[in-house]
C-alpha cells in the first residue's frame, strides 16, 4: 500500500491503515521530539500528541507528496514541543547584547555521524537548544522564531550565538578526541 | 522559512535519523495502543454527546407536547367534545344503549349495575377517561334504568384513577384503628396525581374513642 493510499483509508478513520502510517513515520519524530525535549518519557508523550493532532487534522489535508506529508507532521511535532516547553518556562532570558556572529565549522560537523551530531544537540541548554534547532536545522528566520517562542528578534539572536559558541566548544573537544582516536 | 547558512548535509544526517545506536529501540506497539485508546475516547464521547443531544430533544418535546394535550383536555367541554369527535361518542352511545336496553327487565338492578362496572374497568383498566354517555333511551320511571341515565348525563369534572381498598392496621408511621373501613383514592387531572387513603367512620366503624 502506497502512502497516498493509506492517507486516504486513515481519512475515512480505518486503524489499520493509522497504525501503518504510525508506524512508518514515529521513529523519525520521535527523534525530532528528543531533538527539543531531552527527555525520553515527554518526547513520547509529544509524540502521541502529535500523532494525535495529525489524525485529527487529516480529514482536511490535501495530499501534496511524501515530503509535504512529512514536513507537515514534523511541524505539528515541533509545535507541540514549543507548547510543553514554553508550559514549563524552559527559554531562559538572555540580555539582548547580541555577541559576534559565530561560525560553526560545518566541516567537522560533516565529518560526525548523525548520532554524534544528536548527541551534541541535546547536550545544549533547552532555550539555546530550541533557537538552534529552529534557525539552523528547520531553516526559520529570526522573526519567525521570536513571533514562535514569545521573545523578540535580539533575544533569539543571542540564544543562537551562544548556541554556536558551546557547540563549537564541544566540537573542538569532540574532534581532539576524534583525532586522538584515528592517530592512535 | 530561508536560510541561506543551511548545510544540507549533517542537516539531512540528522533528519533522517530514527534511532540512537546502543538505545533500546522506541515500542511502538504500546504506544499504539496508548494513541488508539485516545482516538477511540473520543469517538466515544462524541457519541455520548449526541445521546444527550436526543435525550435533551426527546424530552424538550415531550415538555412542549405533553401540556398542550392536558390543556385541550380541561378547555374542552363534554357538550364540546360530543360536537367534535361524534363518531366516538356515537359508538359510546351504542355501547351505554345497548347496555341499557339489552338488559332484560326482570334483572334485579343490583347485578346490572355491577355487570357494567366490569365491563368498563375491562376496557380501560387503569386510568379510565370516561366519556358522559348520552343516552337516548326513555328510561321506566319505576326501574334503576331512570337513576343510571340521570347520573350519567351528568358531565363530570375530574378523572377518577382507581379506588382500592387498603385494609390494615397500620399506615406510614400512624397507628389506624382496625374496625376503620380504609380506602385509597387516587384522582389525577392536569395538575398532577394526589392520592389519600381515607377511612369510613361510619356509625358501624366507630371506635370508642371517636
Amino acid at each position: 500500500m502506497t502512502i497516498p493510499e493509506l492517507i486516504k483509508e486513515a481519512k475515512k478513520g480505518s486503524a489499520a491503515a493509522q497504525r501503518y502510517l504510525f508506524d512508518l513515520m514515529s521513529d523519525k519524530m520521535l527523534m525530532v521530539c528528543r531533538r527539543y525535549v531531552r527527555n525520553q518519557q515527554d518526547a513520547e508523550e509529544l509524540l502521541l500528541d502529535g500523532f494525535y493532532k495529525f489524525f485529527k487534522a487529516l480529514p482536511d489535508l490535501n495530499y501534496q507528496g511524501d515530503a509535504a506529508l512529512y514536513s507537515w507532521l514534523k511541524r505539528i511535532m515541533i509545535n507541540e514541543c514549543l507548547m510543553f516547553l514554553r508550559k514549563k518556562n524552559a527559554f531562559v532570558v538572555v540580555s539582548e547584547h547580541v555577541a559576534e556572529t559565530m561560525a560553526l565549522e560545518e566541516n567537522i560537523l560533516n565529518d560526525l555521524s548523525a548520532a554524534e551530531i544528536f548527541n551534541l544537540v541535546i547536550q545544549l541548554p533547552a532555550g539555546y537548544r530550541t533557537v538552534f534547532n529552529l534557525y539552523v536545522i528547520e531553516g526559520m528566520n529570526h522573526g519567525e522564531i521570536a513571533g514562535l517562542l514569545g521573545i523578540s528578534e535580539g533575544t533569539s539572536k543571542s540564544q543562537l550565538s551562544k548556541a554556536k559558541s558551546l557547540l563549537q566548544k564541544m566540537l573542538t573537544q569532540q574532534n581532539i578526541e576524534y583525532v586522538k582516536r584515528k592517530t592512535q | 522559512m530561508s536560510n541561506e547558512k543551511r548545510s544540507d548535509s549533517w542537516i539531512d544526517k540528522l533528519d533522517r535519523l530514527e534511532g540512537l545506536p546502543g538505545e533500546a529501540p522506541f515500542d511502538k506497539m504500546a504506544a499504539w495502543d496508548r494513541l488508539h485508546l485516545r482516538l477511540d475516547e473520543k469517538r466515544d464521547k462524541k457519541r455520548t454527546i449526541w445521546y444527550w443531544a436526543a435525550a435533551c430533544l426527546f424530552i424538550g418535546c415531550m415538555v412542549v407536547v405533553l401540556p398542550k394535550q392536558g390543556h385541550k383536555d380541561n378547555v374542552s367541554s363534554p357538550v364540546s367534545r360530543v360536537a367534535i369527535k361524534d363518531s366516538n361518542v356515537q359508538a359510546e352511545q351504542v355501547i351505554v344503549s345497548n347496555r341499557v336496553t339489552s338488559m332484560p327487565a326482570d334483572v334485579p338492578a343490583r347485578k346490572r349495575t355491577a355487570s357494567s362496572t366490569e365491563k368498563r374497568v375491562a376496557v380501560t383498566p387503569d386510568v379510565a377517561a370516561i366519556m358522559p354517555p348520552v343516552i337516548n333511551v326513555i328510561p321506566h320511571t319505576d326501574t334503576i334504568q331512570e337513576e343510571t341515565a340521570t347520573v350519567a348525563a351528568a358531565p363530570r369534572k375530574m378523572r377518577v384513577v382507581h379506588i382500592n381498598e387498603v385494609g390494615g392496621d397500620v399506615i406510614g408511621n400512624a397507628y389506624v384503628y382496625p374496625e376503620h373501613k380504609q380506602f385509597k383514592i387516587a384522582i389525577s387531572g392536569p395538575a398532577g396525581f394526589a392520592s389519600q387513603v381515607v377511612a369510613d367512620k361510619t356509625s358501624k366503624t366507630l371506635s370508642p374513642k371517636n
